[in-house]
Order: C-alpha cells, then structure tokens, then sequence
C-alpha cells in the first residue's frame, strides 16, 4: 500500500476515533474538544485533498519470459 | 541482433533445462541469451568475453552453443542449396537442421492416448487416430504434464499442440507436446468435478481463507486480454482516484492459456501491488479450461496479494473464481469492488465532519448555556449579598441611630441632671441664706450686749450667775456686769417676790 492510500486509511480511522470520542463524552471538555476538533478539520482538508480526481496511471508490463537472475 | 538465432539460443536452453531439469535461467539468462545473439561469437575467447558466461559455464555449453551460432549460418547456405552437391550434409547437420525448420510446424492434433511410459523427467507416450488407428510418438516434459493436470491414461481422448521433432541417437521422429487438454464437456467436467472435490477436501474454497479486498488500494495489477471489451469495461468503471495499474497482456482462451497466466501471475508477484485482478469476459465451459486448471488455481489461492477474479461463466464456475478472495461475474463489478472505498471515503468524511462539528457545536452551546446559568447563579448570589449588606447596613444604620438616641437621652438627662442639680444647689443656698438669716436674727434678737445696752446687767457671783434670790446671801459680794463695765456690789438685804 503506499504511502499516502495509508495515510489516508489512518486518516479516516482517526476521524472515527474521534467522532466516537465525541460521541461517548458525557460532558465535552471543550479545551479538548476544539484540540480534536482542529485535528479533525486537518485530517477532513488533507483526506478530501486526496480523495479528489487524480488520473490513473495505465501501464502495460511484459511478461518475463524467464525470470532473471544475474549470476 | 538475429532474433532467429535468439530463437534457435531459447528453444535449445529450454531443452536443456528440461532434460537437467532446472529452471531455463540456471542455464543461461535471457540478458546472457540475447548478448550472445547480439555478438554472435565464434570461439571460446569471444564467448567469454560477453558478461554473464565465465569457464564454469563455457566448460558446460560453450560448445552446444557455438555450434548453433555456426549452424546458423551454414543454415542460410542450406536452404540456398548452395555446396551441396560437392559437400553432402552429415546426418547430424541434417537432424539439426530438420529439427530447426521443424520447429515451425506447430499444430494440434485430436487422438487417443494409447501407451504412457513415465519417466523420471519426461513422458513418452503415443497418439492413436480414433478412426483409423494411425499412430504418432509423442512426448511431453514432466513439468508441462503436471501443469497440464491431466492424468494420462489409456483411453483418454486428448488434443495436443507442439511440434515435430527428431530424436538424433534413433531418429525417431516424435511430437513434442507443449500443452494438452481434454477433448468433450463429458470429460472436462468429470476433470473438474474432481478438482474441485479435491480443492473443497482441502479446505481452498473456505471463507475462512479469503482475504478482504484491501480498502483504498491504489496500485492494481490486472491480468487480462488485451482483445475483447474487457479491461475497457474495467478502466471506464475504476473511476479517478490515482490508480497505477499494471496490465499484463495474456491469452485466456483453452487450455494453452494456462502457461501465459502463470508466467504473468509470476511476473505481478514481483510487482508492487495491492490487488491482483484476473478477467475475462464470459465463455463457455470449454473456453474457459484454463481457469480450471490445478496449477493455476494454487498460484492464485497462493498469491501475496488478494485476488479478484472477473471471469464470464455459465453455469459452473472456474476454479479460479471460487479460490480467489472475491469472484464477481464481470469486470465492471471488479472496478466498482476497488474504487467503492474510494467514494466512500468521501461520503464518510463528510459524514464525520458533520458529526464532530455537530458534536462540538453541540456541547458549545451547552457550555454557553451553562455559563449563562453560572452567571445567573453568581448574579442571584451576589444580589442576596448586597441584600446581605443593604440589610446590615440599615441594621447598623438603626443601631447607630439607636445609640446616637441613646447617647443624646444621656446628654439630656445629664443636661436635665446638671439643671436640676444647679437648682437644688440654689435652693439649698437660699435655704442655707435663709437659716442663715434666721440664725442672725435669732442671735442678734439674744444678743446679750443688745440686752445690756437695753439696760438689763448680769448679776455674777463667784462667776456664777445669780438668777434666783436663793443664790445670794446678805454680804455677798457680787459683780454687776453692765453695758460698759462692771460694778462690783454687796448684797444689802433679799426679799422675794410677792406671789
């Protein structure tokens, strides 16, 4: 996987814990709450960077024939 | 670079390998192959000199080779019919020979297996027509017999594709089989049926065994035809998300198919991918063998990436498409299964973005109300302390009023004392006057020397004085004290008073 699909699985995974965080605070701590606020919109800006059109890449490879082994 | 004699150099090392049986690049490899079809080198020196040949190596092919790099270029003489009259060919020149055009007369050929000899690295067998009872002698190497996955036996009805080719030591002439596969849906399915028991026995179809199609995979290899609506199918439903996707270009079709996919699933294993994607579009039974063959479907059950297989089928599927993590009719449903995570992704990041804001909102306005509440409560707290010292303050206002009352009711009972006292004090001095007075009046009335000068004298004797006649007696002599003076007297005589 490369680097950034696995940033971005991280990404999505942190915003999950966090909206959970969230979601299981009977009293928001609001220091702490803007903190993962501000975390979530970064993660939200860079994740929605990511996942906007970017061409594909297309690229036809040969088959070895034999596999190489230099001696 | 003569790709004849490139040919020529690859079907020898193929054979070579074969009868050593090691892999064809143990031999040589394709770089040292194509070197030497390059530099066509003549003696030993020449051959050494080209990279990847050292004596080890020369000791045991040197001369092999140089014999088809010379063969090949008497070979063009050959075919010119030049020299032959004077020079005739040896016999092996003319094997070789044969064996080298032969190569071209590829073909398929339909028949009945009627011997099987199997040995250690090879297996001679023979082909008898089903009508006329002709018969050709045939071989096939080992490693393309197991990956055929057919078991030869007598009887079986098999069509073979190879080529001619001459055995030098007994000339015998024998058709060397590159694949085979079964003739009639009878027998293909009783071949599948069987390899599918056996692949379920050994638990390959479990879901337990399936991977996940991993979520935002981005580098993609697809094995597939070129021909055909396929990856066309394929790559207008993938969507844009910055895919790489490696293609191989393979054959699909019977059973020759079977040796392209492996060597294609064996180049994708090398490459840096997250998901293998296999397709074709649909077939029949019989198109699609090659998907049911047992080498095949352990290679993709086995490969280090999951695999999805897109593969067109009727009513049995291949077996490749019940191994892989995830079997789907066509190509398009292969596309969608990748990219879903994709658009996703998306949906679930304006999801969270919402719920978190939301959330944050949320307990802002809860912070507000609270603070709001607070306020009340510090303002509700702090009136009822200005009440507190409103209250005091009038309290000691009271009492300060209080005890400026009584301090004046002291100061005017004091005042009212100091009057009162001032008049008693007066009285008492006008009664004291008064007495006074009196008293003067009383003494000055009995002032004696006011009585005197009145006329009236003190009669003394002895210093007593005389009140009664019984005090005197005749010849006394006695003190009359008058006004002025004294008179001293005798006493003459004493009479009483007539009463």
């Amino acid at each position: 996987m490369t680097e950034d699909t696995k940033n971005l699985n991280q990404n999505l995974k942190r915003l999950s814990e966090i909206t959970e965080w969230f979601d299981n605070q009977e009293e928001i701590d609001v220091e702490e709450g803007l903190k993962k606020v501000k975390e979530a919109v970064m993660l939200i800006k860079v994740s929605k960077s990511r996942l906007k059109e970017v061409e594909n890449e297309f690229e036809e490879i040969k088959k070895e024939i034999e596999p190489e082994i230099e001696e | 670079m003569d790709n004849d004699l490139l040919q020529k150099l690859r079907d020898w090392r193929r054979n070579t390998a074969n009868l050593e049986g090691v892999e064809s690049f143990q031999v040589f490899a394709n770089k040292v192959l194509e070197n030497i079809a390059e530099v066509k080198p003549s003696n030993k020196e020449e051959m050494i000199a080209i990279k990847g040949i050292r004596d080890r190596k020369f000791a045991k092919y040197g001369e092999q080779v140089l014999a088809i790099i010379n063969g090949n270029s008497e070979d063009a003489k050959l075919l010119n019919n030049i020299d032959q009259v004077n020079k005739p060919l040896s016999v092996s020149r003319y094997l070789d020979f044969l064996n080298q055009e032969m190569v071209k007369l590829q073909a398929r050929i339909q028949g009945e297996i009627s011997s099987v000899d199997i040995r250690e690295r090879v297996i001679y067998f023979s082909l008898k027509d089903s009508n006329d009872e002709s018969v050709i002698n045939c071989l096939i190497w080992k490693s393309d017999y197991n990956l055929s996955g057919i078991k030869f036996e007598i009887g079986t009805e098999v069509i073979l594709e190879g080529t001619p080719d001459i055995y030098k030591p007994n000339g015998r002439l024998s058709f060397k089989v590159s694949s085979v596969e079964l003739v009639g849906e009878g027998a293909l399915k009783k071949a599948y049926e069987q390899l599918k028991k056996k692949f379920d026995a050994e638990g390959l179809f479990l879901k337990e065994r399936k991977r996940a199609i991993p979520s935002y995979s981005q580098k993609i290899g697809i094995i597939t035809s070129r021909q055909g609506a396929v990856l066309a199918d394929f790559l207008t439903n993938i969507g844009s998300h910055g895919f790489k996707i490696k293609m191989i270009d393979s054959r699909v079709e019977g059973q020759t198919a079977v040796a392209d996919l492996l060597l294609s699933i064996k180049t994708m294993k090398k490459k840096d991918i997250d998901v293998l994607v296999i397709m074709r579009g649909g077939g029949s039974f019989e198109s699609l063998q090659a998907f049911n063959n047992e080498v095949l479907v352990r290679e993709v059950a086995n490969f280090s990436v999951p695999v999805i297989a897109a593969i067109g089928h009727d009513k049995d599927v291949p077996l490749v498409s019940m191994v892989a993590d995830l079997g789907v009719s066509t190509p398009s449903i292969a596309a969608t299964t990748i990219c879903q995570s994709w658009k996703e992704a998306i949906l679930f990041i304006e999801r969270r973005e919402r719920q978190i804001i939301d959330r944050y909102k949320q307990s802002l306005e809860g912070v507000k109300d609270s603070i709001s509440k607070f306020t009340e409560t510090v303002k509700e707290y702090s009136n009822s302390i200005i009440n507190k010292y409103t209250d005091i303050k009038n309290c000691l206002v009271v009492s300060m009023q209080n005890f400026k009352n009584s301090l004046m009711n002291i100061r005017n009972n004091l005042d009212l004392s100091k009057q009162n006292l001032f008049i008693d004090f007066k009285n008492l001095l006008l009664k004291a006057n008064q007495n006074l007075r009196n008293s003067e009046n009383i003494i000055s009335a009995n002032n004696p020397e006011r009585h005197l000068k009145l006329g009236y004298s003190i009669a003394k004797i002895n210093d007593r004085i005389v009140k009664s006649v019984e005090d005197v007696s005749v010849g006394d002599s006695m003190d009359l004290l008058v006004y002025d003076g004294e008179i001293i007297s005798e006493i003459k005589n004493k009479k009483l008073k007539n009463k």
